[in-house]
């Protein structure tokens, strides 16, 4: 993946939209987990809510640098 | 009961603790990719600049070429008003001319008087007569290598390009007096771009001489290829200004935060893509694929 990328004539690094996007991702996975009851098999919903968004926005992010 | 509650519990303790592992896990690495790897937004693209003066002083008479063109080496570029250099050719030439004679009559007086015999003349008149021919013959060469200074002075009148490239930023105008080694017109040499990738200091050791670059230029969809030529051996030291009677000047600093500095990377461009206008100054992220093991 590039290491920038150019939205509406302006510059920016790539991890920038990965982070919006990943918002957008988390959001739905969110509202399917909360649905299928999978917050009630888990200890601490707000830490699992968190380091859900923070794979889905590493992931991704891992390719552009190597 | 109390035995599937116990299990229910460790299986929510478990989930959760693994899930913040493996995103523990990706973030360091995201961090460890993101800090570690040999890449800088901060490229720029290069070129020799060559700053073409006049060799002689005069009235600037007619500028040939226009801005931005393209010129190859030995294309005229601009004339100095030639009237000058032309009177001074014709005056070394006339001057060469009585020399010329001088010479010739100081010759056949030599000639005389080495021909009769030693009654009539005396030795010391015909050494003198000699060595007046000798001083006549040099002063005539001294006068043709001037008739050849003012043939040059006419011909540098016609400045011509050194190198191929592009006529850059022309401001020069027809009227304008210029003086011998005034930087008059800006040359961009067509076949000497490059990139300068300024990397942080921690990053060097990862880069290597010879490793291949991609270079992704600002807001376009064009990629340069390339590899690394060599890397600066000094950049100047931005906390030790030489103070007044030559003494250091150290900044104290005491900061916990502490910003790299940024080393120029030299890098040659391998292939430039069809269709990308490249301009000395552009900017441009630069990655660098590590072909050493770490």
């Amino acid at each position: 993946m590039p290491l920038d990328i150019t939205l509406f004539g302006i510059q920016m690094p790539t991890l920038l939209p990965i982070f919006v996007i990943a918002a957008v991702v988390q959001i739905l996975i969110d509202r399917i987990m909360s649905d299928a009851g999978i917050y009630n098999h888990v200890w601490h919903p707000g830490l699992f809510r968190t380091a859900i968004f923070v794979c889905i926005f590493a992931i991704p992010s891992l390719l552009i640098y190597n | 009961m109390n035995f599937n509650n116990k299990i229910s519990r460790l299986l929510r303790y478990g989930i959760t603790f693994f899930v913040v592992g493996v995103a523990v896990f990706l973030g360091l690495m995201l961090w460890q990719n993101y800090m570690n790897s040999s890449w800088t937004r901060d490229g720029r693209v290069r070129a020799d600049i060559v700053m073409v003066s006049p060799d002689v002083s005069g009235l600037v008479n007619d500028v040939v070429v226009v801005d931005n063109q393209l010129v190859k080496q030995g294309d005229l570029l601009f004339k100095i008003d030639v009237e000058r250099f032309e009177h001074a050719l014709d005056e070394a030439e006339s001057i060469a001319r009585t020399k010329k004679a001088e010479y010739e009559m100081k010759k056949s007086q030599y000639s005389r008087r080495a021909a009769i015999s030693d009654d009539a003349v005396s030795i010391e008149e015909r050494d003198d007569a000699r060595l007046e021919a000798d001083i006549a013959k040099a002063k005539y060469e001294e006068s043709l290598t001037k008739v050849q200074t003012a043939k040059l002075n006419l011909e540098r009148a016609y400045v011509r390009a050194p190198s191929d490239g592009w006529i850059s930023n022309l401001l020069l105008r027809k009227g304008d007096y210029v003086k011998a080694g005034d930087n008059s017109i800006a040359i961009v040499n067509s076949d000497s771009f490059w990139v300068y990738g300024y990397f942080e200091e921690h990053k060097l050791s990862l880069i290597h001489v010879g490793d291949v670059a991609q270079m992704k230029m600002l807001g376009s969809k064009y990629t340069l290829t390339g590899h690394v030529e060599s890397i600066a051996r000094g950049i100047s030291d931005r906390d030790n200004a030489t103070g007044e009677r030559l003494l250091a000047n150290v900044n104290p600093t005491f900061t916990w935060v502490r910003l790299a500095q940024r080393i120029p990377v030299r890098i040659h461009i391998d292939s430039i893509p069809e269709g990308l206008t490249i301009t000395a100054g552009m900017t441009c992220s630069v990655s660098i694929k590590s072909t050493h093991s770490k």
